[in-house]
């Protein structure tokens, strides 16, 4: 009785044993290699992502264990009025910053898609002051802001305009970091290079055929070409401007009346200064789901707007 | 401006070897309006540097001085005399060489697995890679923190280098990945006839191949790491132990920025820039060449 069974299981057995034996030699080189990868995001990645939901319940303050605190920290979260303003700061800087990033750098990169001799150090020149630490940068230009001695008021000065105090005014604070980010937008010009130098020469030629005048050309050619590479570069520049955080750690910090305090600024703060780890992991997911929210927002409205060849 | 492109991208075929008067002037136009472009975007730069060869006297002066004379090195004197600068800059170079070359080899280990190798999952991984670059650091910077502290590597370099060695970044192995794609197949399959392994293949005949795009990834880790700001102020707490750009930032943040202070500021500036200044100019062609090649993946 058992050897039949053992006959009529064993060659299924087999079978399946070395099926699985296949599968699993199969797969092992595979995920060998990105092994590390994996390490590094269930580590570094994923850990801490779900971590950070895990933190954001309790109340913990560094020594000693934590403390389940349920929705409290979200609670203080949505009435403490420094989260609303750090929130805005960081909308109005990215909105006005991106967008006029994007204006600046397609000019810069039509500027520079000329094939004319020499053009090479047009590029390098524009492109340079984008790799400058951010720490540099930031000295840099408190220097230029300076009120009494900066490079920015001898300008306005030598043109009879009224000097002004930049970065230490709350109007025009957040303007100034904007109008700093526009010098470092040379990755975002190289990458329309990038684009422009991809669109087939055919298009513009059949376009002046046609009697497109260069206006029309750039809007019914150069655009709708460039839609893919806008799209990347709008995306991509939304998130980096959600963290700005050297900058105005290093210039400002916050200051004047909070017009500086942006969203990651105030999450270090309540993190490594007031030593509040549970709130500030409630202030890193929420500023998680805006990032998400709004990158998967661009992708669905990208398919009104974006155009792809295939 | 596209008239202007146009017809300037005309004058440089080969073919049209005399070019005619009107074509000439484009030319001269073309650099007239560019080349104070240019002196705009780099000015910034000569003025960093500028005023760190100043005297204090002569930066605090207004209108400035637009050239400095006479020129001192005295702001770079104070900064090494006051800091231990040049331990933060070998800091630096150690924690940046380290991170990059760990970042090279994990990122093209792993992006040799997407690319030529067949796996259950494949394509859900992948995915999983690319979302991660929506991830912002900040996000993540608390939970890690709490980890690092678990393991006693607070205060140390490792949180700075190891998570270079695990994946490389997801741009990193993205770019690597587009690249492996592009060498024909039938180079691994002699190699795999020849009895060759997976690791064999990756290292002696792919990677081989490779080279101007590692150098891409060589470049943009490198300046990434050097360029790193949060995790390193939020990591190390030993004055000796930090990297240079979070150093100059103990020394002279909060009361001490003051205008008084601006040469040593800008001297340490230039010293911080100029790296990533010369880096860049070393490796100028694969560098373009790279985002480029970046700036057409996002199609």
């Amino acid at each position: 009785m058992s050897e039949n069974l053992a006959a009529a299981v064993s060659p299924n057995q087999t079978l399946r044993g070395g099926r699985i034996r296949v599968a699993l030699r199969k797969n092992f080189g595979g995920y060998l290699f990105i092994m590390p990868w994996l390490v590094g995001f269930f580590l570094f990645e994923a850990g801490p992502l779900l971590g950070a939901v895990g933190l954001s319940f309790v109340d913990w303050k560094f020594v000693g264990p934590p403390n389940w605190v349920g929705l409290e920290n979200y609670q203080e979260m949505f009435g403490n009025e420094l989260f609303y303003t750090s929130l805005y700061n960081t909308f109005y800087y990215t909105f006005i910053a991106v967008g006029a990033q994007l204006v600046v750098a397609l000019i810069a990169a039509m500027v520079i898609n000329q094939r004319v001799w020499g053009i090479n150090f047009y590029r390098v020149a524009f492109f340079i002051p984008s790799i400058v630490p951010a720490v540099g940068l930031a000295y840099l230009w408190m220097w230029i802001y300076n009120p009494e001695f900066g490079l920015l008021n001898a300008v306005f000065d030598a043109i009879s305009l009224p000097r002004q105090r930049w970065i230490y005014l709350p109007q025009y604070a957040k303007l100034a970091y904007i109008f700093m980010s526009l010098w470092g937008v040379g990755g975002t010009m190289v990458i329309f290079l990038a684009g422009l130098q991809g669109i087939p020469e055919v298009l513009y030629e059949a376009a002046s055929i046609d009697g497109a005048a260069w206006w029309a050309r750039f809007r019914f050619v150069t655009i709708p070409m460039l839609t893919p590479v806008i799209f990347f570069n709008l995306v991509l520049g939304i998130i980096g401007s959600f963290q700005i955080f050297t900058a105005g750690f290093l210039m400002t910090n916050g200051s004047p009346q909070h017009s500086t305090l942006f969203y990651v600024l105030y999450l270090y703060r309540s993190a490594f200064e007031d030593l509040q780890f549970g709130y500030a992991s409630a202030l890193a997911w929420v500023l998680f789901l805006i990032v998400v929210f709004f990158t998967l927002i661009q992708f669905r409205l990208s398919g009104r707007w974006v155009y792809y060849e295939n | 401006m596209s008239l202007n492109n146009a017809e300037a991208t005309d004058t440089a075929l080969p073919e049209e070897k005399k070019r005619t008067l009107r074509q000439r002037l484009l030319i001269l136009f073309t650099h007239i309006y560019l080349f104070p472009l240019a002196i705009v975007a780099v000015f910034p730069l000569y003025w960093l540097m500028s005023t760190s060869v100043k005297f204090r006297g002569n930066i605090l002066r207004f209108p400035p001085q637009w050239f400095p004379d006479p020129v001192t090195i005295e702001n770079y004197q104070r900064l090494f005399i006051t800091n231990p600068f040049e331990i933060w800059y070998f800091n630096s170079l150690v924690i940046t060489i380290s991170a990059t070359l760990g970042a090279t080899l994990s990122a093209s280990l792993v992006a040799y697995g997407f690319a030529r190798l067949h796996f259950v999952g494949r394509n859900v991984w992948f995915a999983i890679v690319l979302a991660t670059l929506m991830v912002p650091e900040s996000v993540l910077i608390i939970p890690r923190f709490a980890l690092m502290r678990f393991f006693g590597w607070i205060d140390t370099w490792i949180p700075l280098i190891l998570p270079f060695f695990l994946g490389g970044g997801a741009f990193n192995i993205f770019l690597l990945r587009q690249f492996f794609r592009t060498i024909p197949l039938e180079l691994d399959e002699a190699a795999k006839i020849d009895g060759a392994s997976n690791l064999r293949i990756y290292w002696q005949i792919l990677l081989p191949n490779l080279k101007p795009v590692l150098a891409v990834v060589v470049v943009f880790t490198a300046i990434f790491n050097w360029n790193s700001f949060m995790s390193p102020l939020v990591f190390i707490n030993t004055t000796e132990k930090l990297p240079v750009a979070v150093g100059i930032q103990m020394v002279l943040a909060g009361s001490q920025a003051g205008p008084g202070n601006t040469g040593a500021m800008m001297a340490a500036s230039t010293l911080i820039t100029i790296p990533v200044i010369m880096l860049f100019a070393f490796s100028q062609k694969y560098f373009m060449q790279g985002i480029v090649l970046t700036g057409l993946s996002g199609r």
